[in-house]
């Protein structure tokens, strides 16, 4: 199927739904919206009274829908994280460590993600938002985007936890990276211009983010100097023909992992894993996953992780067959020798339903605990770590809404 | 009424666009019609304002779509719920292709479906996706990409090598 015959099939078949659909006149619609708007008057006032009432403040959007930010999951919709057997997946072992960190052995305290309304908009966009683990609540919300209309996205946390970065789109200017405390405070522009990615290296001393021009015709990233505030374009390796599915800082903070794939149809290149040398700007290819190789991150993934020097992260889809549901696991590549250490399983994609992502990843700073979202019908964010064998459990069920970003950052 | 003027010539020029691309997001085309009136009722009542948009289309389908969502959720916790009482009834063997895409869609993920719609029947660029959507641009890709990806494992083509960059 090339591009052009879906493009005419899905045509089709929505031109096909279109001339069936019974349109009324304008006066049922604007009878339906009298409607509607009386409903929701009604709804107010009931807010209102039950508001003043028992001090529950209802939040009225759409038709009615409340966050579904602390919503229960029903049993299908969450994954179903399993060990690997030991002896396919080494995970028994205890991972490297770049610090003496002690060994987590439950959830971590709070993470920072995006909490909002089901459908944002202009008025109710998500904001960045602590939440504990323990609990799955949100601890305390950080100062919203610094203009009404503006939303947020991407939200990171630095190393020394002292802030968390995000970016802000205002209309249909560029985004542009903001900062505010961790423990909360005014925010503060940090630069011009932000990208979809937006990584804090380990030292917490640089910000990378795609950079959204290409100058000189070359794609590329931005490294911005968060001390002095300069910034430094670093084009892509190659012509920008695939796409980049994700950076990761090395933990030493001098080199920049960046997974490379290919998106569109007419696009076919293998993925790819590229390292830079941060102080040279030397690029070095590190990897190429084919068909002999072994599993490789899942075309499409933005999720690339670098948790020791000689683990890098990623997940892979295992593909199902028959009855049996793909799965997608975590897989560790040793950036120099290309050496490929598949680990646990993260999750199952659902019988009879679609699939499953894994769309988010982050590692503590000991390189043990790991945190990830998976989204599904619903999206859950799980903790992996303590000592053998490895405990999963589910912490936090979020919204359902698609516009969203985690980041467990460093606990 | 002279707030609502331009809406009728509005409503009767783009409705049959907008439900035909929530229709393909749905799978439902009576879900899809009483959506895409409700969106088009909660247009009329702030007509004014969207008057002046540049895209009022595009306000529209953003609404309408935002329904679609809350509509599959509901839908899908229903059939989890049938799933756990029992397979669902079976559905007629069916040949056509059109039949064989209307299923491989209702089988994708929301996301994926939405992505495809408003690329591929909304003919919108990319980046003019990742603007609707307020996602990046790398997202709406890679998105994109699995869709086409689960669209093709759906209808079992894999003789041109779909998507499986």
């Amino acid at each position: 199927m090339r591009e052009d015959l879906l493009k005419e099939q899905l045509m089709r078949y929505a031109r096909d739904g279109a001339e069936q659909a019974f349109q009324p006149g304008p006066a049922e619609i604007r009878r339906r919206a009298r409607r509607h708007y009386r409903r929701v008057a009604a709804l107010s006032v009931t807010g209102v009274l039950l508001a003043a009432g028992v001090g529950i403040g209802l939040g009225l959007y759409g038709r009615g829908a409340t966050p579904t930010m602390q919503q229960p999951q029903p049993p299908v919709t969450s994954p179903a994280p399993q060990v690997v057997p030991p002896s396919t997946a080494p995970t028994t072992k205890p991972h490297p460590t770049t610090t003496t960190g002690a060994v987590h052995t439950g959830p971590p305290s709070s993470f920072v993600t995006l909490v909002g309304p089901p459908n944002p908009s202009a008025s109710q966009a998500p904001r960045v938002g602590v939440v504990s683990t323990s609990t799955g609540k949100v601890i305390r919300y950080l100062s919203g985007p610094p203009a009404a209309g503006a939303s947020v996205a991407r939200p990171v946390v630095s190393a020394d936890r002292r802030w968390v970065y995000y970016t802000v789109s205002a209309g249909s200017g560029p985004p542009q990276t903001y900062r505010v405390p961790f423990a909360g405070g005014p925010t503060t522009k940090v630069a011009e211009t932000a990208g979809g990615n937006l990584v804090v290296s380990p030292d917490g001393s640089k910000l990378l983010f795609d950079a959204r021009v290409a100058p000189g015709g070359r794609y590329g990233f931005t490294i911005r100097d968060l001390a002095r505030g300069a910034e430094r374009f670093i084009p892509f390796p190659f012509p920008q023909a695939g796409d980049v599915f994700g950076y990761a800082w090395s933990p030493d903070s001098r080199q920049v992992a960046l997974v490379r794939g290919a998106v569109l149809d007419n696009e076919r290149f293998p993925t790819q894993l590229f390292l830079l040398d941060v102080a040279t700007g030397r690029w070095q290819e590190a990897v190429t996953f084919d068909a002999n190789h072994g599993p490789a991150p899942e075309v499409g993934h933005l999720n690339v992780a670098w948790p020791a020097a000689r683990r890098l992260a990623f997940v892979a889809r295992i593909a199902g067959s028959g009855t049996v549901p793909g799965k997608h696991q975590l897989v560790y590549v040793d950036p120099q020798t290309g050496k490929l250490t598949p680990s646990v399983v993260l999750a199952s994609d659902l019988n009879n339903l679609s699939r499953v992502e894994v769309n988010f990843l982050d590692f503590d700073a000991s390189g043990r605990s790991l945190i990830y979202a998976v989204e599904g019908i619903q999206v859950s964010t799980w903790w992996l770590g303590g000592r053998a064998p490895v405990r999963v459990s589910q912490f936090a069920a979020l919204s359902t809404d698609v516009n969203r970003a985690y980041k467990g950052g460093h606990w | 009424m002279a707030h609502l003027e331009g809406f009728e010539a509005f409503y009767a020029a783009s409705y049959h666009r907008v439900v035909g691309q929530v229709y393909a997001l749905l799978g439902d085309l009576a879900e899809a019609e009483d959506v895409t009136q409700d969106a088009f009722a909660k247009a009329s009542f702030h007509w004014t304002r969207i008057a002046a948009y540049d895209q009022p289309e595009a306000w529209v389908r953003r609404v309408a779509f935002n329904q679609a969502h809350n509509s599959i959720r509901r839908a899908r916790r229903w059939l989890v719920a049938l799933a756990r009482h029992g397979p669902p009834a079976p559905v007629p063997a069916v040949s056509a292709d059109r039949l064989d895409l209307h299923r491989a869609m209702r089988r994708l993920a929301p996301r994926h479906r939405e992505v495809l719609v408003l690329h591929y029947v909304a003919e919108l660029p990319l980046d003019e996706v990742a603007r609707q959507l307020r996602l990046p641009l790398g997202t709406v890709k890679s998105r994109l990409s699995r869709a086409r990806s689960a669209l093709a494992d759906e209808v079992g083509d894999e003789r041109e090598g779909v998507a499986n960059a």
